[in-house]
């Protein structure tokens, strides 16, 4: 990995409901280099879209950032006053949301929020060039008539068009780190291979480093290099694509891995047994024991650290502590 | 994913082979080089608001009806001293209660002094009293509802403030404005927008909250976008449609408003007039002389009416949906 852009540290975001305070985020560690394609899979409810919002500062009550480090380019995030995290927000951090029927405002055209979004970080600009770099823009997130497209609504436009306008908005200003939550789940197959295929040719184009947060191992495993697997708050797993896919260390990252039907098998489909645990009452020791088919007595009364399996490979779960202890303490 | 790719690019292939067949290659080539020329010739713009509004006269024909019956009502208001010859406020008591005739195209009221004369002066009074107030009282409303319905923690002292203002019969507030202030147009004013914003704020804030947990709002935060502009620029222009309407529904109430007032004695002073101020007095007359009634609501509800049409029309012109 090259120069780390983005460095959480311990992370923690709680939400403080009547019925107790929920962690969402419950001290998670990650890092994302320049340029960097990362995953980050799990189920509904596992924390990964509070990572992105925390990174985002878009946090909402009754939730807060309580506790741990966010580091962009060395700077702080979490120490940061509003008014300067807003000049790093849709400048050099962006985002790219999950619906891209709703993430546009209805009653502007498509051509104007790009620009705002465009003019709010290079005052200088006058309205003209704006304009021309967003048409620029767009012809590059490949919208056809793009000069036409400019002043159309956004009901105007087919999801898959209105979620590469959502691209161009991340992309026009030069991020240096975009975070794509669920992109191409509001998609459907055909556009989803496109919307991958633009995002991938636009990063290496750019150097722009993705935070690809997703519950498609599909997906991670045709756009990323590497993958953080989260459960119920933590990551669970974590490591290069190649490595995970090769050598599936943890418990539910091998669970999520059946889950992905094959073509060729006449057998029932896969599934986890059980259900996600509710974040009001999680099980002492590991989180996913109650659901492992390998848990000891002693996963129910410990919680696993991370171990690294390998360079770079760190799982949470016992059945690889011995392996650690042999090679020493990470 | 390879095998989709695959798939996809033959029939793309096919598709392309099928074209081929049924034009010659120059006919193709014409037809690239035409569509080319198009979109080179074609120039990016928004609509205009004029070109909205001219668009809006094509299609909405009753709209554009009452944007011109406004604009006839304003001019011989304005002008009324140059269309009728009578004296607005000179009683002649000779010729009290006459029915409309040639003369007296409205009819005389019950001191001699011809109807048309008076609403046309009268008018003067009501829609100014009518459109200012409104308009000033919505500008509070708007801005009081989105920071309330935005900025969670002045919701609370904003919002008691709007159940003080409805909680109070709003005819008793505004006479304590006029007996304090003084009996002049300008404090009708005054009093109607001190009255009239709560209606608006708490429109204005129920939206806002619905509006705020919208994902474009979010994705507005996300770029860095400031507090106050995602209000004015993302979720203001979002409430126009039902600020139209609500501003068109506002000014008959502020017009009756100011004629009950008047007619308290706290109004428009006599012998000036206004339309609300007019019916009001012509009550006792309603059965004997209905001309006192029937002309200046007459007046009263045409302007309602083509308020309300254009304001429709408008609205329709503002949503961006109901472009074709």
């Amino acid at each position: 990995m090259e120069e780390r852009l983005l460095q959480i540290q311990d992370l923690h975001t709680t939400f403080f409901t009547r019925e107790g305070n929920v962690h969402a985020v419950d001290g998670v560690d990650m890092e994302i280099g320049a340029g960097e394609n990362v995953g980050i899979v799990g189920e509904s409810g596992c924390g990964k879209s509070m990572t992105a919002m925390s990174v985002m500062g878009l946090v909402k009550k009754p939730g807060k950032v309580d506790g741990g480090k966010i580091l962009f380019d060395g700077m702080s995030l979490t120490d940061m006053r509003p008014k300067e995290r807003r000049k790093i927000l849709g400048n050099q951090i962006s985002m790219i949301f999950q619906e891209p029927m709703t993430s546009l405002n209805p009653v502007t055209t498509v051509g104007k929020q790009v620009k705002e979004a465009l003019c709010l970080h290079n005052k200088g600009l006058s309205q003209k060039e704006a304009r021309e770099r967003v048409v620029r823009v767009f012809e590059m997130v490949g919208i056809p008539d793009a000069a036409k497209r400019y002043g159309e609504y956004p009901h105007q436009l087919s999801g898959g068009l209105r979620q590469r306008v959502m691209i161009a908005m991340a992309m026009v200003c030069n991020p240096k780190l975009m975070i794509a939550d669920e992109p191409t789940t509001a998609l459907d197959v055909t556009i989803e291979a496109q919307i991958l295929h633009l995002m991938k040719q636009l990063q290496e184009e750019k150097g722009t480093a993705v935070m690809m947060i997703t519950h498609n191992l599909g997906v991670v495993a045709q756009f990323c290099t590497r993958l953080y697997v989260m459960y119920a708050g933590k990551v669970m797993e974590s490591g290069t694509v190649k490595e995970i896919f090769k050598n599936v260390c943890h418990p539910y990252t091998d669970g999520l891995m059946k889950s992905v039907p094959d073509m060729e098998s006449k057998e029932r489909l896969y599934n986890i047994r059980g259900m996600v645990p509710s974040m009001l009452h999680l099980p002492k020791g590991c989180r996913f024991c109650p659901r492992c088919q390998y848990s000891g007595p002693k996963c129910f009364e410990e919680e696993p650290k991370l171990y690294e399996v390998s360079p770079g490979h760190f799982v949470r779960c016992f059945l690889f502590e011995q392996q650690t202890a042999q090679e020493g303490e990470a | 994913m390879a095998t989709f790719e695959q798939a996809a690019s033959l029939a793309a292939r096919l598709a392309v082979d099928s074209i081929k067949d049924q034009f010659s290659p120059e006919e193709r080539l014409e037809a690239i080089k035409k569509a080319e020329e198009d979109e080179l010739n074609y120039m990016p713009r928004p609509d205009t608001l004029r070109e909205k509004l001219r668009s809006m006269c094509r299609e909405n024909k009753v709209a554009a009806a009452s944007a011109v019956v406004l604009a006839v009502m304003a001019f011989i208001i304005v002008f009324a001293d140059k269309l009728t010859s009578y004296d607005p406020n000179m009683v002649n008591l000779m010729e009290r209660l006459l029915p409309p005739s040639r003369a007296h195209w409205c009819g005389t009221d019950d001191l001699g002094r011809d109807i048309f004369t008076r609403i046309l002066y009268g008018g003067r009074v009501s829609l100014l009293v009518g459109v200012i107030p409104t308009s000033i009282s919505m500008m509070i409303g708007i801005v009081m509802g989105m920071v309330s319905g935005y900025i969670r923690q002045l919701d609370a002292v904003i919002m008691r403030l709007a159940d003080i203002v409805l909680a109070f019969p709003s005819i008793v507030l505004a006479m304590v404005v006029m007996y304090t202030l003084g009996a002049t147009t300008t404090n009708i004013f005054i009093a109607l927008s001190m009255i009239g914003w709560a209606g608006t704020a708490r429109i204005v804030r129920s939206q806002t909250l619905s509006l705020r947990e919208q994902e474009f709002v979010e994705a507005a935060r996300g770029m860095g976008v400031k507090k106050w502009t995602i209000m004015f620029r993302h979720i203001l222009p979002n409430c126009l449609p039902s600020l139209i309407v609500l501003f068109t529904l506002n000014i008959p109430d502020a017009i009756l408003s100011e004629a009950n007032l008047s007619f308290l004695g706290v109004g428009t002073q006599p012998p000036d007039s206004s339309w609300g101020l007019m019916v009001s007095q012509a009550r006792t007359y309603a059965v004997s002389s209905p001309w006192m009634l029937i002309f200046p609501s007459l007046a009263i509800l045409i302007m309602v009416l083509a308020l309300n049409f254009l304001g429709d029309g408008l609205r329709d012109v503002i949503d961006p949906h109901m472009k074709k």
